[in-house]
């Protein structure tokens, strides 16, 4: 097998039972023809899923691939039909590459169910740049022009070709994504708050008010009892009058050391909680941070296995040697050269004949220089890869390192606040259990205090009118302890919905929507600018992707088509030149025929390819599959010779399949 | 201007920045994009929050 050919050898791909082997040529147009259902579209399935495997991207993200197949309907929804990729007959389906030198293979294997060996990711933008099917995004977005399905094909695969355009696309999502999930439900969340607040704020001032008219009637009541212990105790009034209001100073003094306790041992449970919350803060950035050591692990892992696939040091030697020897032949005719020029009578130093063409030798020259040349980019090809795949791992490295480390520091620090906190909660709770007990025994006493002013009220209840004062008083004293439990409790609520935690940090409500507010605008700003970015460089694109349609077209010479481009709307328009003569502007590629269409879809493509030169897929063929039976014979001759040329000067290699029923099996023509 | 529209100028800059440099970088995952923001906005709320 020459340099500038290939092999292909499937096994069991679609309707090609057993294995098969198909020669292709670069720098030439590949024919594969055979009559319908010959397996022409199962080889190029083959080719296209071989293709998509992107040899210098290893990972164990195997399904990623299979899902890049079957999104591109490579595969069929349930495998075992017989369109599907594996014959129906065969639990295992396989293609394989074979370039000179012969030990250069690459191979897909796929077996049932579902499963792709090896696991690597699809390249994608060969399926995007490489490959002209009825099913080709280039062949769909001209049957739908976008407008009816409201989807726009062209703008959509633009995107996605162009790396700066997805990437500010990328970043709108996420900020898109932070101020719908995180600040607008923040605001959300604060306004919320906002509203309770409000209503609790309500409820106080009427509970207070209703506390400030029960402690009034108190009042009253207490006055009409000394006016009634007057009148019925009159040697008493003083006596009981005195030790009334001393018991109900001391139970006042009592409940406000009830709340002053209460209120320390809050205090301490929040300087516990709030030393909890912190502890747990760092617990989640440790977590966090392992989280992207097991990231930068599996990268340093990917890339290392990257390294040891792509870095073959035998083939490298190989390629050195064979340039030493190029190198050297090439010197041989150079030497040959000078010796005819400085003599008439001269033969060659190789076999010694007389009889010597200095074209010929020319000729080897140059091709051998070209060789030379081409084999020193492959050695540097391979040497400059090696060496950024080195700088990633040794980058990888150092940052494993630098997280490691800092995990390190936050565990000795959580380490540190564990025990901190282990001593402050023993020491913590012995207050609280103090501070309980005092709390008990304060109870108690209001409670004791509470009985011996009954018993002092008791023996006044035998009068009559007093007896009804004291009862009424009874229930005006039992409504304040309720309305002021109730106004205890309505405040506590109060303190609970007036902080609010914003990215970490408690604040209150004001300043936290004053803050996210701040940042939605910031946001809403951003996202704006990204938007205006992201059709910047979509413009330039779709600019330089009409120029290079132009130069193509006018390569191309076809006499019905004035001008071909894509619109301000992102919609292909087409200046058409009818039979009569007459221009037909900016019609839609839907107003043309199939034929027609077909043509443009090409045009497409390799006005594409003229301005998208990813790495890596430059010398794999182009496919265009089921597309020619739509020429007729005067346009297929015509653009079959366009891409002759094509393929010629640009060393390209073109597979196209054409449906020939003279012929009994699958052939491959050479053009 | 006032100062919290100093604030929101200074803030916006400094994330397009990011943003650009994240653009104009080999990388492309989204994620880490967004941690390096969600990581810039705390500090935004450190800074506005933090004090008062």
């Amino acid at each position: 097998m020459g340099e500038n050919q290939f092999k292909i050898v499937v096994e069991n791909i679609g309707g090609l039972k057993g294995k098969h082997e198909f020669l292709f040529k670069s720098g030439c147009i590949n024919i594969v023809e055979g009559p319908n259902s010959s397996g022409k579209t199962s080889l190029i399935l083959g080719i296209i899923a071989l293709y998509t495997l992107d040899s210098e991207i290893i990972s164990e993200r195997g399904n990623l691939l299979k899902i890049e197949i079957e999104r591109n309907k490579l595969l069929p929804d349930k495998l075992g039909v017989r369109s599907g990729i594996i014959h129906a007959e065969a639990q295992e389906a396989k293609v394989c590459l074979l370039k000179s030198p012969e030990d250069i293979q690459t191979c897909l294997i796929i077996r049932r169910p579902n499963v792709i060996y090896p696991a690597e990711i699809a390249n994608r933008t060969y399926i995007l740049t490489n490959v002209l099917t009825p099913r080709s995004w280039i062949v769909r977005s001209l049957e739908s022009s976008g407008i009816s399905t409201g989807e726009n094909f062209i703008k959509k695969y633009l995107n996605e070709l162009s790396s700066p355009i997805e990437k500010y696309e990328k970043a709108h999502e996420v900020l898109s994504h932070i101020l719908s999930n995180i600040v607008t439900n923040s605001i959300n969340d604060a306004s919320l708050k906002t509203q309770r607040i409000k209503s609790f704020k309500k409820r106080l001032v009427e509970l207070k008010s209703i506390l400030d008219r029960e402690i009034s009637e108190e009042r009253r009541l207490k006055d009409l009892l000394e006016k009634e212990i007057k009148k019925v105790r009159p040697e008493d009034y003083f006596k009981i009058k005195a030790k009334l209001e001393e018991i109900n100073k001391k139970i006042k003094e009592k409940y406000e050391d009830r709340n002053k306790t209460l209120n320390y041992i809050k205090a301490k449970k929040k300087e516990l909680k709030d030393r909890e919350e912190q502890i747990n803060k760092i617990e989640q950035i440790i977590s966090e941070k392992n989280e992207m050591l097991s990231t930068l692990y599996k990268r340093l892992e990917e890339t290392q296995k990257m390294l040891e696939l792509s870095y073959n040091e035998e083939y490298l030697n190989s390629l050195q040697r064979k340039r030493q020897l190029l190198m050297a032949i090439k010197k041989l005719y150079e030497d040959s050269l000078e010796v005819i020029s400085n003599s008439k009578d001269a033969s060659c130093p190789l076999c010694g004949s007389k009889n010597l063409n200095v074209d010929l030798i020319k000729t080897k020259i140059k091709e051998l220089s070209e060789d030379i040349d081409k084999t020193t980019r492959e050695i540097i090809q391979i040497i400059t890869r090696k060496e950024e795949l080195e700088r990633k791992i040794k980058s990888l490295e150092s940052e494993i390192k630098r997280l490691s480390e800092k995990i390190k520091e936050d565990q000795k620090h959580l380490r540190d606040l564990r025990e901190q906190y282990r001593i402050e909660k023993d020491q913590i709770d012995k207050y609280i259990k103090r501070a309980e007990k005092a709390l008990d025994n304060i109870l108690k006493e209001i409670e004791r205090l509470k009985e011996s002013r009954k018993a002092l009220e008791d023996d006044l209840r035998k009068h009559e009118e007093a007896k009804r004062i004291l009862d009424k008083l009874d229930v005006v004293r039992n409504n304040i302890e309720n309305y002021k439990a109730k106004i205890e409790e309505v405040e506590r609520a109060l303190e609970e919905e007036s902080l609010i935690e914003v990215f970490g940090i408690k604040t209150d409500i004001e300043s936290a929507l004053k803050f996210l507010n701040m940042m939605k605008e910031v946001l809403i700003e951003s996202m704006k600018y990204l938007k205006d970015q992201a059709e910047k460089q979509r413009r330039m694109f779709i600019t330089e992707f009409n120029k290079s349609i132009k130069d193509v077209l006018n390569e191309l010479k076809l006499s019905e088509f004035e001008e071909i481009y894509i619109d301000e709307e992102y919609n292909l328009r087409v200046h058409y030149i009818s039979d009569d003569k007459k221009i037909r502007r900016d019609l839609l590629p839907s107003a043309l025929s199939i034929s027609e269409r077909t043509v443009v879809s090409l045009i497409l493509l390799l006005a594409l390819r003229k301005i998208y030169k990813p790495k890596n897929i430059e010398d794999s063929p182009i496919i265009i599959d089921n597309l020619f039976e739509n020429f007729d014979d005067i346009r297929r001759s015509k653009i079959l010779e366009y891409l002759k040329k094509k393929t010629r000067e640009d060393n390209l290699t073109i597979i196209i399949t054409l449906a020939n029923d003279k012929l009994d099996g699958l052939k491959v023509k050479y053009l | 201007m006032s100062k919290d529209d100093k604030k929101k100028e200074e803030w916006m800059l400094e994330l397009k920045q990011n943003i650009e440099n994240w653009i104009n970088s080999d990388k492309d995952d989204p994620i880490m994009l967004r941690e390096a923001i969600l990581k810039l906005l705390k500090e935004y709320a450190k800074d506005f929050l933090g004090k008062r």
